[in-house]
């Protein structure tokens, strides 16, 4: 119990996707600036992310190991997660219209995102046994929608500061992002 | 002395707050998710929400639903000159998109309007009134007819068909504003901006 | 028991006894003296426009029914409410109404609005006064319509009509009745004044209010710098079944709603009123107004008005006539010419500089202040904000103003309706504390300026909405209309061609009808024509 608690918290926190791994930063960067908008994205996300790196990670350890068809999991991966955000922009689309006219680039853009793709790669090269690499997936999809809410409020706050023209919009981002990273860097002792 | 992490009531308490923690979260996520999908149904509503309803069809559009209905769509938010700004903002907000300028195919922003008719010209046509998209125009044929002026939208369809042109748009006064933010930010004495 | 102690011990904790801020007394100058009696002015200039609301678009929320010439006597109705917004006016004295006519805003954002001038007589006739035989034994309903007639509203400051507000209460229902004492506005002493000199009133003027508004139970309520009053209540009260509860000296502590939070422990839900929550709040001097008009039918026609700032030679509270002139009372006080840079009208933190000194004292004047720029700085430029925390930690409404602030600079009106822009009660607690001298509180009426542009916009479109829609609705019908009788007319003729007789015999009338408009035509014609 006490290993998936800090699994998890290893997952959200320490390796921080977005902030600490860098794996879909331009995620952060082209979302809303509304924070009830990001909340919808967040959710969205995490919808993607979990199962499309569960689902990667069980075909890898059940199909391709031990066939020995390891070469194929790029394509794999790739198919795999396209297909969830496909027919998850399906039922996006008849479930919630609004959240489809807002976020449907997002959507598109999730389908072949970095973050689904180095989570399933880092896992699947990973020591450690099956459930806990799911746990770990889980953790880590929850720590980028947290890192997207966020930096959603930051950015909030940024656009509305009085800022030197010369940073202000992507400068004070990327320059936010880097602070938040090392911030995040502090979980490392967590652990 | 066994490490903490062994401890089985330390293992329970952790185990059982993740797993309250997470019940609570989908509780409320389903909650949530409930209220948006009753919100989500109105799309269409809630952008007309937002547009003028002048029906005045500059945006190419028969009246403001239509052109909801098409934002709702896909179609650009930018085509409502007498929403003007404020409509694009609160459409980018609502919709999260960029904040365009208004398409200037469509008109310029202008301020508000309201029709009027020289009553001693009118000759009583009733053409106006069938144009009338919000039936502001009172009168019957051959005899005068006047606007009134509570319920006009400013929407310019009454002018073309009036057959002697008897028919001004003129701007409604705005509303008196006592308090002006950019004055607020200059220096009282230099009367020079506060900052940047 | 428990509740109460866990009740008590969040507030210690936070929320509201720190909230605000605390201003230094500045009412011993004005106390010094009793509350003194004005000579009546040779004009008086009765507002018609009552209603201290600077958008109204009306000149006038009140009809006079007097006309010009006429001499009225002291009490005498002069003007009616139009509206539910507005009270009765009555003659302060005997004399003529000189004239009825447009007079200049007073203070900055109001418009120009219709009043009476009175020209007044030093005889004050009087009209006969008809007390009930036994105000202890009238109904409710009674009591709600002699408050009404004798036309007083809240004289604290807001002025909404007092009549309304207890028949909303006693519809609804109320718990409480709260007596508000408490002076929080550094400058302002009228209410202690009045306290001190006539706790006997204010008390029995209470007593009145809770049994037209049927609450369970009463709360007079003073903050801990007024020792005098507190002394006078006390005896005053003794056997009474009203309470006495002091409240720590804070601005803006005399808040209705930050009263009601330290009385009841309950906060006014924010879009609502205190009597959604059983709570009825009243001012002191208005309780004072109340007891006249139940015992002595005695109508609203003065009021309690400090006069201050360090232009004065004898700062002092005056009793005096709806409709003085301001420059009257400034003369009665002496004024330091040398001093004098601006006169503002009500307290210093929410008042507003008087721009006409022949503006008169009305029904929520509550405070004069002639003063100059050493005493109350007027404002400096604004620097960044350096996000120190003071103003979040000063506002009692519990928002976050530097937070506000940015979102009203840029225009992002959705996040300020999200952090609560129309909670804030305007007390400007967080531009005193702002080390930035940012005028905070301007910046958030201006915001609510534009919000209620918004709104309104908004009503209208959705009134368009609807009468476009009923266009629709009704071209369809007509269309429909049109079509079914056409209808009907075709299967109509297909019934009667059943008849041929008939329709032969209706045929040859048409034509015969025809045929004898055409020769009269000709006939008619051929007139005109040899006439030309
Ligand atoms: S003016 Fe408004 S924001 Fe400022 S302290 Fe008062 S209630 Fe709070
Ligand atoms: S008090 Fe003034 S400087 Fe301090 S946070 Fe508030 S607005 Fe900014």
């Amino acid at each position: 119990m006490a290993t998936l608690f800090s699994t998890i918290i290893a997952a959200a926190l320490v390796n921080n996707l977005a902030l600490v791994q860098l794996l879909g930063v331009s995620t952060l960067f082209s979302f809303s600036r509304q924070f009830s908008a990001t909340v919808e994205l967040a959710l969205l996300s995490f919808l993607v992310l979990f199962p499309a790196a569960c689902i990667n990670l069980l075909l890898h350890a059940l199909i391709l190991q031990p066939l020995g068809l390891e070469f194929l999991q790029l394509f794999l991966f790739v198919s795999v997660s396209a297909g969830i955000t496909a027919l998850l922009g399906q039922q996006l689309v008849k479930l919630f219209p609004l959240l489809a006219r807002r976020h449907i680039r997002a959507v598109l853009l999730m389908c072949s995102n970095s973050a689904v793709i180095g989570l399933s790669f880092l896992q699947s090269t990973s020591l450690s046994s099956l459930p806990i690499k799911l746990v770990y997936s889980f953790g880590a999809a929850a720590g980028f929608a947290i890192s997207l809410l966020v930096f959603a409020a930051l950015r909030q706050r940024i656009d509305q500061g009085s800022s030197p023209a010369a940073l202000r919009g992507v400068p004070l981002y990327l320059i936010s992002a880097g602070i938040a990273s090392m911030a995040l860097l502090g979980f490392a002792g967590l652990v | 002395m066994t490490p903490l992490a062994e401890n089985l009531f330390f293992q329970l308490l952790v185990g059982g707050s993740l797993l309250g923690s997470l019940l609570c979260a989908i509780a409320w996520g389903v909650a949530g998710l409930r209220k948006r999908l009753q919100e989500q149904r109105f799309l269409v509503d809630r952008i007309n929400s937002i547009l003028p309803q002048t029906q005045c069809g500059r945006c190419g559009h028969p009246g403001c639903r239509p052109y909801a209905r098409a934002i709702a769509t896909g179609e650009a938010i930018n085509r409502c000159p007498p929403g003007g700004d404020r409509a694009i903002r609160r459409l980018s907000l609502l919709l999260n998109e960029a904040r365009v300028p208004l398409d200037p195919a469509h008109g310029e922003i202008e301020s508000a309007k309201v029709a009027v008719i020289r009553e001693a010209e009118c000759i009583g046509c009733t053409k106006c009134i069938v144009a009338c998209p919000v039936d502001a125009i009172i009168g019957a044929a051959k005899h005068m007819h006047t606007v009134i002026a509570s319920e006009c939208t400013g929407c310019d369809l009454c002018i073309e068909p009036c057959p002697v042109d008897c028919i001004d748009l003129v701007e409604r006064a705005p509303a008196f504003r006592y308090w002006s933010l950019a004055a607020l930010a200059t220096d009282p004495l230099s009367g020079e901006p506060c900052h940047d | 028991m428990i509740r109460q102690a866990f009740s008590d011990l969040f507030e210690r904790l936070g929320s509201t006894s720190r909230r605000g801020i605390r201003p230094a007394t500045l009412r011993e100058s004005s106390l010094r003296s009793r509350i003194m009696p004005t000579p009546i002015p040779r004009e008086l200039i009765l507002s018609l426009q009552h209603y201290p609301d600077t958008s109204a678009k009306d000149v006038s929320s009140m009809k006079p029914c007097v006309e010009v010439g006429e001499w009225v006597a002291k009490y005498q109705l002069i003007a009616r409410e139009k509206g539910p917004n507005a009270t009765r006016l009555h003659a302060p004295t005997s004399g003529t109404v000189q004239a009825i006519e447009e007079i200049p805003p007073a203070v900055n954002g109001q418009r120009a609005r219709l009043a009476i001038r009175l020209l007044t007589d030093t005889d004050e006739r009087e009209l006969p006064l008809e007390p009930p035989s036994d105000y202890r034994s009238l109904a409710p309903e009674q009591m709600i319509q002699l408050i009404e007639d004798a036309g007083i509203c809240g004289m604290g400051g807001a002025g909404f009509p007092t009549a309304t507000k207890v028949r909303d209460a006693l519809e609804k229902g109320v718990k409480t009745l709260i007596i508000n004492g408490v002076e929080c506005e550094p400058y302002i002493s009228c209410d202690e004044a009045l306290i001190r000199e006539r706790a006997d009133l204010t008390v029995q003027g209470a007593e009145l209010l809770q049994a037209a508004c049927l609450a369970d139970d009463c709360v007079i309520v003073i903050d801990n710098a007024m020792p005098a009053a507190r002394q006078a209540l006390k005896e005053k009260l003794q056997g009474s079944a009203i309470k006495l509860q002091v409240v720590r000296r804070r601005y803006p502590a005399g808040d209705e709603r930050q009263l009601v939070k330290a009385v009841c422990r309950r906060e006014v839900p924010n879009d609502g009123h205190p009597t959604d929550i059983g709570v009825l709040v009243q001012n002191i001097g208005t309780a004072v107004a109340v007891y006249e008009a139940i015992v002595h039918a005695k109508p609203c026609i003065s009021r309690i008005v400090t006069l201050t700032g360090s232009a004065l030679l004898t700062p002092k509270n005056f009793d005096a006539p709806i409709g003085t002139p301001v420059q009257h009372l400034l003369n009665l006080c002496g004024v330091n010419e040398n001093q004098h840079e601006f006169t503002i009208r009500g307290g210093s933190m929410m008042g507003q500089y008087l721009m006409d000194q022949a503006a008169p004292i009305e029904k929520t004047t509550n405070c004069i202040i002639a003063s100059n720029n050493a005493e109350i700085p007027e404002r400096e430029a604004e620097q960044a904000c350096i996000r120190c925390g003071y103003c979040e930690q000063a506002c009692p409404a519990q928002l976050q103003p530097q937070r506000l602030l940015a979102s009203i600079r840029n225009e992002e009106w959705q996040d300020t309706v999200e952090l609560g822009l129309d909670d804030c009660i305007e007390c400007g607690a967080c531009a005193v504390v702002c080390p930035s001298r940012i005028p905070l509180v301007s910046y958030f009426r201006a915001g609510k300026e534009i919000h209620n542009e918004d709104h309104s916009a908004q009503r209208q479109s959705r009134h368009w909405q609807e009468r476009f829609q009923f266009h629709q609705y009704r071209i369809k019908k007509n269309q429909e209309k049109a079509r079914s009788a056409k209808v009907a007319a075709q299967s109509a003729g297909e019934e009667q061609g059943f008849s041929r007789d008939q329709a032969r015999m209706e045929i040859s009338a048409a034509v015969e009808r025809v045929r004898r408009r055409r020769e009269a035509l000709a006939r008619e014609t051929g007139h005109g024509e040899e006439k030309s």
